[in-house]
């Protein structure tokens, strides 16, 4: 199944979408009802991330955007979020609350800084095989 | 969705019921309502959050620092949270005893810190997650 990519503002107002759109591929591609709300969390904390970096570096330039790419491989689903707005070098309050919920969320879950100096989150899940 | 706040006391506490979506877009209204009732005396605070529908680190973070600030207004803050993907977020961070989690209104029981009598917080009539934000915040 081809990946499908939202791309929205990194604004707090504009979290929901993420996901919202998140939980309803995830359906999709056959993961676990009960796994959904899950999903659809550690997709939240990965783009608040986002939200907050793009607070703390509020300028007047353009504005900072965060991608969401979504994809189904037929054995698991999996979500990258990705963003070009600096890493804070000092880890805030939210980001000792946001790691240890994303990591506990997703089966498989990575964080680094990316190639534009922002962050990558990447998250998978398996799906119920084929009957 | 929106985030709805409604306050109303019981006993010697305030009770603050949140309904609705508690997330990075939501969190700044219900910081403002705590801060505002820890400001104006009520720093004994039940926080109900079983009309959530979602909550993510930064309605906890919130919450942490209502916490604290309760506390160093010689009050304190509870949590209420029945909803297993809300309960979930406390667990897992480690929250759950520093928030002093319980599932059921009828589980929030003590004294203020003022040291009054005991007193039981009174169960809400019904829940209502889509009712309006009358109280502060």
């Amino acid at each position: 199944m081809p990946s499908a990519r939202l791309t929205i503002p990194a604004a707090a107002e504009h979290a929901r979408t993420a996901r919202l759109v998140a939980g309803v591929a995830a359906r999709r591609a056959g993961v676990a009802e009960e796994v959904l709300d899950d999903v659809r969390l550690a997709v939240a904390e990965a783009v608040a991330s986002a939200v907050h970096r793009a607070g703390a570096e509020a300028s007047g330039g353009p504005r900072p955007e965060v991608t969401i790419e979504y994809a189904d491989d037929g054995t698991g689903f999996s979500v990258a979020i990705t963003d070009r707005i600096p890493v804070m070098t000092v880890a805030d309050d939210a980001a000792e609350l946001s790691l240890p919920l994303i990591r506990a969320l997703a089966p498989d879950s990575d964080s680094y800084r990316n190639e534009w100096g922002g962050r990558t989150v990447r998250l998978s899940w398996p799906v119920a095989a084929p009957a | 969705m929106d985030l709805a706040i409604d306050t109303s006391e019981a006993g010697t506490r305030t009770l603050v019921a949140v309904s609705g979506e508690l997330d990075v877009h939501t969190a700044a209204q219900l910081e403002t309502a705590l801060r505002d009732l820890i400001d104006a005396g009520q720093a004994d605070l039940v926080v109900d959050l079983r009309g959530l529908d979602f909550l993510d680190s930064t309605g906890l973070g919130v919450l942490v620092r209502a916490l604290k600030w309760s506390r160093d207004a010689d009050g304190g803050l509870q949590v209420v949270a029945a909803e297993d993907k809300i309960v979930k977020v406390f667990t897992i961070t480690g929250l759950d005893s520093a928030m002093s989690l319980v599932r059921s209104i009828s589980s929030v029981r003590g004294t203020s810190s003022a040291g009054g009598p005991d007193s039981d917080v009174a169960e809400p009539a019904a829940d209502d997650a889509n009712g309006s934000a009358p109280g502060a915040g």
